[in-house]
């Protein structure tokens, strides 16, 4: 076979095969519509399950959800950015920065049920914070760290080197320059990362199942000493748990979950399309 | 005329290799003084240690004396951020802030302490007024000073400097990225700069050092090889090797 054959050949291949990673995710997000749609309305979202789950909506799951992604964001951002400032900023190679990324690096790989665990032993039981919002909120927020670090560092090395040493130049101190100059120019970034990692937390069941989830509890809660109920946990209780459950009800559930999870990561890239649009530099 | 900063068998490393060899020169207060030389020749180098901007550099140390009114650059008990706000700078690139023209000019007295609005906007002008951009941009304050051009925004790093009221300015081939009229307004500005502060100027333009500067030293090899008034030393250079740079035949 000649070059140019196998050159087209192989331009060939490398599209098929690039579509075929891309089909996956159509299909699911398809699947999901075509048996979900019939059961979305503003009923659904806005009204309590009752009936044993059966009927009713998935009001406070949802909101539930919401609360805590909010919650995961108050515990995730700040110990994220001063990690991440860490990192990029001060931290030389020494022992505790290796020891630092390699703690990141492995809170990455550990599996999202001992993050469960780990947060029903530290902050339900230890902390005696019992099942709480508060509590998930800390077992999720450790969750999303490694993404939120990683992509927050990544934001901060992008600040050209050339702003920080004018910034000292003007007799700016270290801290000035991060504060002043850094942060606001990789403030977008930092974002997209937090949202990111976001989008992870709030589809995750496992964490979730012992920390704050309660399986049915119509009223929503007062504070963050509550339990609360959960999207994804919901939908895990109704296709698993309960006998007769409407097909279309866990679809139209896992419809709005993927909806949220979604609309999360396309905020995130909206954000980091716009930076690279307006980088001026 | 007066001894601004004064350079005493100064020598300076990064880690085992030395940037400079044993420098003595005097700079004179409200002149212009030139550091040329072929690249890699240790004039940057002198440039930055003079605010220890060479200081974030692993390894990176002085030997001798750099004495900025008497008082040693080096000491252990300077303020560098006081330091360099005594000793500001200006770059290569012009390398104004991704913000407004206004924000610029505002950082350093910004961060240095809280002035009062009326007092920075005044402040702002001032600076702007001397680095004479201010005709151009003062209906473009709360633009972004991206959209200047390059001749503009290197005044605005010049008015953004001033605006800490620095003794000496440093200015690293301030005009090696601009065109030739940009170049010259940048010289017009650096000799009425000269009146109220010093100003040392890297170049790789000996037109320009010629031009504009009242004292020239000449770098060679990490050593400063010949130091003496402009006219004098591209008029009469003493060593063969000034002679031949200047004249073209080296470098």
């Amino acid at each position: 076979m000649s070059r140019q054959k196998t050159n087209q050949l192989m331009i060939a291949l490398i599209t098929t095969i690039a579509i075929i990673v891309v089909i996956p995710v159509i299909l699911v997000i398809l699947f999901m519509f075509y048996n979900g749609l019939s059961a979305l309305n503003w009923e659904f979202l806005t009204t309590a399950p009752y009936n044993g789950l059966r009927q009713g909506g998935i009001m406070p799951a949802l909101l539930g959800t919401v609360y805590l992604t909010f919650a995961t964001a108050i515990v995730s951002f700040p110990l994220a950015i001063a990690a991440a400032i860490y990192l990029a900023e001060y931290a030389r190679d020494n022992r505790l920065t290796r020891a630092v990324r390699l703690a990141i690096v492995n809170l990455a790989g550990i599996p999202s049920i001992v993050y469960g665990l780990f947060g029903l032993g530290a902050f339900v039981l230890f902390m005696g914070f019992g099942t709480s919002i508060i509590a998930g909120a800390l077992t999720l927020g450790i969750l999303t760290l490694p993404v939120v670090i990683s992509t927050a560092e990544e934001a901060i090395l992008a600040v050209p080197q050339e702003f920080r040493t004018v910034s000292l130049s003007l007799g700016a101190t270290r801290w000035q320059t991060i504060r002043y100059q850094v942060l606001p120019q990789a403030l977008p970034g930092i974002i997209t990362g937090i949202i990111l990692g976001l989008g992870r937390a709030a589809g995750e069941t496992a964490p979730i199942l012992f920390t704050v989830a309660a399986v049915y509890l119509p009223e929503l809660p007062k504070s963050i000493f509550d339990q609360s109920m959960a999207l994804p946990y919901h939908l895990y209780v109704i296709a698993t748990q309960v006998p007769g459950m409407p097909l279309s009800v866990q679809y139209g559930t896992a419809l709005v979950l993927l909806l949220l999870v979604l609309s999360l990561t396309l905020v995130a890239t909206i954000i980091r399309t716009n930076i690279r649009r307006h980088r001026q530099w | 005329m007066s001894n601004k900063i004064e350079v005493r068998n100064f020598s300076f490393f990064y880690g085992s290799f030395q940037a400079l060899h044993d420098l003595n020169l005097d700079i004179q207060a409200n002149q212009i003084t030139a550091l040329i030389g072929p690249s890699g020749c240790g004039k940057s180098t002198f440039l930055r240690s003079l605010n220890r901007m060479n200081d974030a550099i692993p390894g990176a140390h002085a030997k001798g004396e750099a004495l900025l009114d008497g008082k040693n650059i080096y000491a252990p008990d300077v303020d560098v951020a006081e330091l360099r706000q005594r000793i500001g700078m200006v770059f290569q690139r012009p390398n104004p802030f991704p913000q407004s023209v206004y924000d610029n000019v505002a950082f350093g007295p910004r961060v240095l302490g809280k002035p009062k609005k009326g007092d920075l906007d005044q402040l702002v002008t001032e600076s702007l007024q001397n680095a004479a951009l201010w005709e151009e941009v003062k209906d473009r304050l709360r633009d972004s000073a991206l959209e200047l051009n390059p001749g503009q925004q290197q005044r605005l790093c010049i008015a953004r400097a001033i605006a800490i009221k620095p003794e000496v300015i440093l200015m690293d081939e301030p005009c090696s990225a601009l065109d030739p009229v940009a170049t010259l307004s940048v010289e017009d500005l650096m000799r009425r700069l000269a009146e109220t502060y010093t100003i040392v100027i890297v170049t790789h333009n000996m037109q320009q050092a010629a031009r504009a500067s009242h004292y020239t030293g000449f770098f060679w090899l990490g050593k400063l090889v010949e130091f003496n008034r402009t006219n004098e030393l591209f008029g009469r250079p003493k060593d063969p090797l000034t002679e031949s740079y200047i004249s073209g035949r080296r470098g």
